[in-house]
């Protein structure tokens, strides 16, 4: 149960929510914050601007599950992965990146 | 983390990486010159020793403070999350913004955007959903 299934189609974003534990807040976010995660609890915690059209919600929706998809890999994993990242803050849109060419 | 010839571990140097990383994609001589060092120097941070003569590096608090400023973060900051201390080291209470990681991210990703009650209101949101949590 990861991205990938979902992006596949093969659960639905429900489904994956609750699987990580991580619920979905829509609230009125500063401009140009799109989302945000925190963790509290064991509970994942997604904030999404609601400003925002339902392109880019679903989009950083996915781009806040990449997070929290990062954050459950192994150690080795994050080392393969860590060689493809150059900033910090990219890592969940790259991390997509090379999803959404696996899919 | 660098290694000798062996490739057994000889030190590691989270700060020096941290750096790095932060620096991303700008040119050393870029972030030398923000941080205002020179780029020998900051080169010599990054590996953790001095290219030339393979010593180990010093880094003098004068440098840090200069490096954490050009980072926008304090020299606690740089040092606690390169790795380098441990925040109980420094015996202190954790600030509010160190228990989310992506909180930190998400400020200095948007820090030209972000205004100071912005940012308010977000520590505001998270507070909110952290007192629904523990209603539950």
């Amino acid at each position: 149960m990861n991205i990938k299934s979902l992006l596949k189609n093969e659960i639905t974003q429900e489904e994956l929510l609750n699987y990580y534990n991580a619920t979905i807040t829509y609230e009125d976010l500063p401009e140009g914050v799109n989302g945000f995660l925190f963790s509290y609890k064991n509970i994942y915690n997604i904030f999404i601007n609601k400003a925002l059209s339902y392109y880019m919600k679903k989009k950083t929706i996915l781009h806040e599950l990449a997070h929290i998809e990062l954050n459950q890999l192994n150690q080795i994993d994050r080392d393969m992965f860590e060689f493809k990242i150059n900033k910090y803050e990219d890592e969940a849109d790259i991390y997509l990146k090379s999803i959404l060419m696996e899919v | 983390m660098y290694y000798n010839d062996k490739k057994e571990v000889l030190c590691v140097n989270y700060i020096g990486e941290f750096i790095k990383k932060y620096r991303g994609d700008m040119s050393l001589r870029d972030f030398a010159k923000k941080c205002d060092i020179s780029h020998t120097h900051l080169d010599s941070i990054e590996k953790g020793y001095d290219p030339r003569s393979g010593k180990p590096v010093r880094v003098t608090v004068d440098t840090l403070k200069k490096i954490a400023n050009a980072m926008n973060m304090s020299v606690n900051d740089l040092l606690i999350q390169s790795g380098d201390v441990k925040i109980e080291d420094l015996n202190m209470e954790l600030p509010e913004t160190h228990k989310f990681d992506e909180l930190e991210i998400l400020f200095s990703k948007y820090k030209d955007i972000l205004t100071d009650d912005d940012k308010e209101t977000i520590k505001f949101i998270i507070e909110k959903r952290k007192k629904d949590i523990d209603k539950q």
